[in-house]
């Protein structure tokens, strides 16, 4: 291995885990989406310095396919996060832990809690559903964004 | 001399070379990523330095060539910090200002190898991306004072562990003599390599992308498409529930 890959590598590993730290501990949407286009950078790196390697042009053609897969992933990103914004007015991600229904009950704890869970109960419980699709226009407050805002607080 | 015999012994390297810098790095990232009352600046500084250089000091390998050495750190060690205070900064402004740095200096290190071409063209896009990253930043950050979203970390001790981790492990691994059977088939001096030096760079890549990889330049085509008509489609359905 010659030094210039080797130091390559060692640099791509550096930036790659600097990306991974910034993924898991951001809590900013926007940040997070620069921090995983700093792992592709990194990866990036990688193929170029294995592609001067091996003394072909396979790595940099490469690395253009990874810049068109950032492309993609930075528009649908942006877009995304900009419907998110919309819902509640805030990037933060925690926001977003649960992305089911929330009118739905949870019954994980129940399920855990009880011991048989094959008796049938006297009254069984039906699943509910969630209201889907656009709501009527009968008043001009219809909106789920201000329902929803308003549960979340 | 001392570097140089560092350099010849990374094969056997001892646990200290490998977890100093690591340990660095955690510490000051521990400092600067603390809760607001309790964050230290300057002490965290120091020590995300002390990491990176301790890294030079102990991972590092030179090649004979001088200039080459000497741009090679500059431009790994400006990504470096670049990215800590990219990582570190709490405002998201100055966090896409840390990430252009770190795209400029990743170009330069791709102008080291030989790809004049993917550094331009990565200056383009991602000069691209990093404007609409600002605006976006711009119109959707809180416009008074700092949000507490981006002054409070999640998790930072797990992330810091698994972090100092996957690190130790990839440069163990990177550290490890290449198996004697792939060094003989990898040709190890070839004279066809890309040089920085080289003014058909983009002949031979564009020949290399239309002959080698043309199923998948026509797919990655494909890809933006359908990437752009998500857009479309997102952004208007968002409207319309907003509306």
């Amino acid at each position: 291995m010659t030094p210039q890959l080797y130091n390559s590598l060692l640099i791509g590993a550096v930036l790659f885990v600097l990306g991974t730290l910034g993924f898991l501990t951001r809590r900013n949407l926007i940040v997070m989406f620069l921090s995983a286009e700093l792992m592709l950078q990194a990866v990036a790196l990688n193929l170029i310095a294995f592609g001067r390697a091996h003394g072909n042009y396979h790595g940099q053609s490469f690395t253009i396919f990874v810049l068109t897969v950032a492309a993609c992933e930075a528009a649908i990103a942006l877009v995304l996060f900009l419907a998110l914004y919309q819902r509640f007015n805030s990037l933060d991600v925690s926001v977003w832990h649960e992305l089911g229904e929330s009118d739905v009950e949870d019954v994980e704890p129940e399920l855990l809690a009880e011991k048989e869970f094959f008796q049938v109960e006297e009254f069984p419980t039906y699943p509910t559903l969630s209201p889907a699709g656009r709501e009527p226009a009968l008043s001009k407050s219809s909106a789920g964004t201000k329902k929803g805002g308003a549960k979340r607080g | 001399m001392l570097l140089t015999l560092f350099a010849q012994q990374s094969a056997t390297m001892n646990p200290w070379e490998l977890g100093i810098p690591i340990l660095l790095g955690v510490v000051g990232y521990m400092l600067a990523a603390a809760s607001p009352q309790r964050r230290q600046n300057i002490p965290a500084t120091v020590c995300l330095l002390g990491a990176i250089v301790a890294a030079w000091f102990t991972w590092w390998q030179l090649s004979g060539n001088v200039l080459e050495d000497v741009l090679f750190t500059c431009f790994a060690g400006l990504m470096a910090m670049a990215a800590c205070g990219m990582q570190v900064e709490t405002h998201p402004v100055y966090s896409a200002l840390w990430f252009a740095l770190v795209i400029l200096a990743t170009c330069g290190l791709f102008l080291m190898q030989g790809a004049a071409f993917i550094s331009a063209a990565t200056i383009i896009v991602y000069a691209g991306a990093i404007v609409v990253t600002f605006l976006f930043v711009i119109m959707l950050a809180r416009q008074t004072g700092k949000s507490t979203y981006d002054v409070r970390l999640m998790q930072p001790m797990l992330a810091m562990v698994s972090g100092g981790l996957l690190l130790a492990a990839l440069v163990y691994a990177i550290q490890q003599p290449v198996p004697v059977a792939s060094q003989a088939a990898a040709p190890s001096v070839n004279m066809s390599a890309p040089t920085p030096a080289d003014t058909n760079t983009l002949a031979v890549l564009g020949r290399s992308l239309f002959v080698d990889h043309l199923v998948a330049v026509e797919l990655a085509s494909v890809l933006l498409l359908v990437a752009i008509f998500g857009t479309l489609v997102i952004a208007l359905q968002s409207r319309g529930q907003a509306r």
